[in-house]
């Protein structure tokens, strides 16, 4: 009753919220400051060279594009076994669910995911990358803002 | 002067008010009775979570009938699977319950390894239970935080979104996505965790206990909170089993039915837990039991931890054939997800892809006692209702 | 003649500046409530128009300048037009008769506090009209609200001065600063809490902001409203906040009065400390629940308050004033 009538209870909140008044704010001023995802992080998925740079690793065995749940994947090859190689590799973005089944089920490595994620895009296009675009380093897309 | 002031507000009736508009032939000021008020509550509301529609008769502002309206968010899910392999439907999964996709995850493969008798990997179990542990406390911590704030309370709000993060963060860490998993698979999980993520995980597990006495000190026996919860809608655990009510929603009306304990699965029979089972009946009630089942799942975590540490190494994958076929057939696996039991219900006709597939949603099963919970109440209570009874529109319609 | 004119120039220079400032105090105490409240929320509140987001007012007020002045079908149009006018002019007039110090006010009333809680109450009529004229059901059910919340707390709003007017033998203002040779929170510590209580109730803040209750009525009595016409209520409400910190600071803290700094300062020191009060408590508290709030206005409070006015009665008839 009388801690009732002296209203501990709210003197209490009162208490928690005026300590955290004072303590530093954990907000990161997104395009100032920016967080850098973990390494497994799924963002944009990108082709992966070969290791003299002599071209894409992927082989075109359509094994992704079978995969994937969201059906965004299109890839065309030509030639034979070890040297077949893409011809046409498109991975439309503005379905992709970014579930990462085509990185897991690719027997050469061909695909990988980088820490891009800033996607949003006024062009529906955009997001339509081709085998070319597939090859881009996607930092330069990146949105930074200088203070 | 009368016969004037009279005209005048005919005229204004005429042109129409809140109460309704006079029409032609309508007798002004004869046989005047009291009728319902019809509200629409959502489709867009602030605190329908979503796209839940309400539709409420009110007397004043008291509740007389009320009807759940639903189907906003449906995406034909179930119809999905039949187009999916087994595999390919899992990250349709995760966009159930979107709050806590690796429990979601857990309901689907289970069952589908029920159906084509797959030997999953201890270690595999115990992540697992790890991720699906996480992801109760994540989907409780956002609860607590849209409740607290449909009832005014908005500190708590991002509070808990503070806590939540830490949480993505681990997600992040060990699966690459934050809300989205897609981290188990059928025979396993994904990968194994990266080796900084026990630490980092047994990290929160300290802080988080102590952040719980942050909510506690703006709710747990605050004078406005308890008003507003305590005695709110009421539901008896004989009515709420028959509207099949399940999970911290009828733990709070004394029923001690939770699967992790009373069907376990995975290696939930090896675990050291407390089922919080309260028996107010009421918003406070299920408050509570959920404030309790985020700190046990918080020792379940730290359980889980402990035994991975002591166990470095081994598979976390079952040999499952690249072209999945399972034997034909049908199965039934429920698991205590967040929000109450999560059921699948597979039928295989021994093809790549499920015959047919039912889901068993704890939110939808849940909703339908929100009109017996809120009747007689006032509109503000429906809120704390809805709130207490914790849905997530993407796994009531599918 | 010439005294006249100086006499109407002088009072004009106030009003310009009072008014200007009161204005300019309304816009940025949204700026204040917003840095205050993200803060003890751990984060950072506004914080991208101007260093730290000081220009955010300016770019709201901007922003609801331009904006499309949307009125209902079927709402009643010159009552919607007249709601939100009627409420900012009661809540700005009031700053007439506010002493900032002993000589700087615009007009000095000698029945001042009745004027203010008498123009206070009119200013009610513009949410009650603002929800009934909407033609929407949340905005009926916040207008309704807010017409019984206010008239009755209106009621232990006056109660809970009187204590300290008792005491101090007058209606004037400026009267009643002087006659506080001690702040009267020290004789009428209960008058106080069920001022500041009544008070939060009367300003529609958290935790009695039942007319606007966000998760409840969408927006109580302004859901229809955009614009300009919003942004009147909005001005309204903080004004409000202002005179409802200002009077507490004159009754019961004694105004201006305080050693070293000058009295103006120490006005808006107490006055401040007021308005971070009722931030603080926005940012901690749920809401309550319509009836409940008022079984707690008529079943503890006015009870309460009329009991301490009884005792202050008792206490000044035996020994006779202070």
């Amino acid at each position: 009753m009388v801690k009732k009538a002296l209203m501990v209870d709210l003197i209490t909140g009162l208490r928690r919220t005026f300590y955290y008044f004072f303590t530093k704010p954990i907000t990161v001023q997104y395009p100032k400051e920016k967080l850098q995802p973990f390494p497994r992080f799924r963002g944009f998925i990108r082709l992966t060279q070969k290791e003299d740079a002599s071209g894409v690793k992927c082989i075109a065995c359509g094994m992704c594009a079978r995969e994937c749940p969201s059906q965004c994947i299109e890839v065309k090859g030509e030639g034979k076994g070890k040297e077949r190689y893409p011809v046409v590799f498109n991975i439309d973005f503005s379905r992709c669910i970014y579930c990462g089944f085509c990185v897991e089920v690719c027997p050469v490595g061909g695909l990988e995911f980088t820490s891009f994620y800033e996607g949003a895009e006024y062009d529906l296009e955009w997001l339509h990358f081709d085998i070319a675009k597939l090859q881009e380093d996607y930092k330069k897309w990146e949105r930074t803002f200088k203070k | 002067m009368a016969k004037k002031i009279e005209s005048k507000v005919i005229d204004v009736l005429k042109r129409g008010t809140p109460f309704g508009r006079l029409e032609e032939g309508d007798v002004f000021n004869e046989n005047l009775k009291i009728e319902d008020v019809w509200i629409n509550m959502g489709p867009q509301h602030p605190s329908t979570h979503g796209v839940l529609r309400l539709v409420l008769a009110l007397q004043g502002e008291r509740i007389v009938d009320m009807e759940v309206v639903i189907g906003y968010l449906h995406r034909g899910t179930e119809k999905l699977a039949e187009f999916r392999t087994y595999h390919q439907f899992i990250p349709l999964t995760d966009r159930l319950d979107y709050l806590a996709s690796p429990a979601m995850n857990f309901g689907y493969v289970l069952a589908v390894e029920k159906l084509a008798g797959i030997e999953v990997p201890i270690r595999a179990e115990y992540i697992r239970v790890l991720m699906a542990e996480l992801a109760r406390i994540s989907s409780h911590l956002l609860w607590l935080a849209t409740h607290a704030l449909d009832i005014g309370a908005m500190t708590v709000f991002l509070y808990c979104f503070r806590e939540r993060e830490m949480i993505l963060d681990l997600f992040e860490m060990a699966t690459g996505g934050r809300l989205i998993t897609t981290y188990y698979r059928i025979g396993g999980v994904a990968n194994d965790l990266p080796d900084y993520f026990l630490d980092r995980c047994e990290e929160f597990c300290e802080i988080f206990p102590k952040r719980v006495e942050d909510y506690d000190a703006l709710l747990y026996s605050n004078r406005i909170w308890l008003s507003r919860t305590v005695n709110i809608a009421k539901i008896s655990a004989e009515k709420g089993l028959a509207l099949g009510l399940s999970g911290p929603s009828i733990r709070g009306s004394g029923v001690n039915w939770d699967l992790r304990r009373s069907n376990p699965y995975s290696v939930y029979d090896k675990l050291d837990f407390e089922v919080a089972v309260f028996d107010g009946c009421d918003v406070y009630a299920r408050y509570l039991v959920r404030r309790k089942e985020m700190l046990e799942s918080c020792k379940i975590v730290k359980q889980c931890i402990e035994w991975l540490k002591k166990n470095p190494g081994g598979e976390v994958q079952a040999k499952v054939p690249k072209v999945f076929k399972p034997p034909v057939g049908e199965v039934y696996q429920a698991v205590e997800a967040p929000k109450g039991e999560l059921g699948f219900y597979i039928v295989s006709d021994g093809s790549q892809r499920p015959y047919r597939l039912k889901i068993r949603a704890p939110s939808f099963a849940n909703l339908m006692s929100l009109p017996e919970m809120c009747k007689g109440h006032l509109v503000a209570d429906v809120v704390a209702a809805i709130g207490s009874i914790d849905v997530v529109l993407g796994e009531v319609d599918r | 003649m010439d005294v006249l004119m100086s006499d109407i120039l002088t009072a004009l220079i106030r009003i310009i500046v009072v008014f200007a400032l009161a204005l300019l105090t309304v816009a940025y105490l949204t700026y204040l409530e917003r840095k205050v409240i993200g803060h003890m929320q751990v984060r950072m509140g506004p914080m991208r128009v101007g260093p730290h987001g000081l220009l955010q007012p300016i770019a709201d007020g901007l922003k609801l300048f331009f904006k499309e002045d949307i009125v209902p079908t079927e709402g009643y149009r010159l009552t919607f037009y007249f709601a939100p006018i009627l409420c900012l002019v009661c809540a700005l007039i009031l700053f007439a008769v506010i002493p900032f110090d002993a000589k700087f006010m615009i007009s000095r009333l000698n029945i001042g506090l009745l004027y203010i809680l008498s123009i206070a109450s009119v200013g009610v009529m513009g949410i009650i009209l603002a929800g009934w004229s909407s033609g929407s059901k949340y905005s009926l059910l916040g207008g309704l609200r807010s017409a019984a919340q206010i008239f009755s707390y209106e009621i232990f709003l006056g109660f809970s001065l009187m204590g300290p007017l008792m005491i101090a033998g007058s209606l004037d203002l400026v009267k009643i600063v002087e006659a506080q040779s001690v702040p009267f929170i020290v004789y009428q510590p209960v008058a106080f809490v069920i001022y500041l209580i009544a008070a939060l109730g009367e300003i529609n803040r958290v935790p009695f902001d039942l007319p606007e209750a966000e998760s409840e009525l969408v927006a109580g009595f302004h859901t229809e409203y955009s614009g300009m016409k919003f942004a009147y209520f909005f001005l309204a409400e903080y004004a409000n906040m202002i005179i409802v910190s200002a009077i507490a600071t004159i009754v019961f803290l004694a105004g201006w009065k305080g050693p070293i700094l000058p009295g103006w300062m120490w006005f808006l020191i107490k006055m401040f400390i007021f308005i971070y009060f009722f931030i603080w408590v926005r940012a901690t508290f749920p809401r309550y629940r319509y009836d409940q709030f008022m079984r707690i206005g008529w079943k503890i409070m006015l009870p309460l308050v009329l009991a301490n006015i009884f005792v202050t009665g008792v206490v000044i008839l035996f020994i006779g004033g202070y």
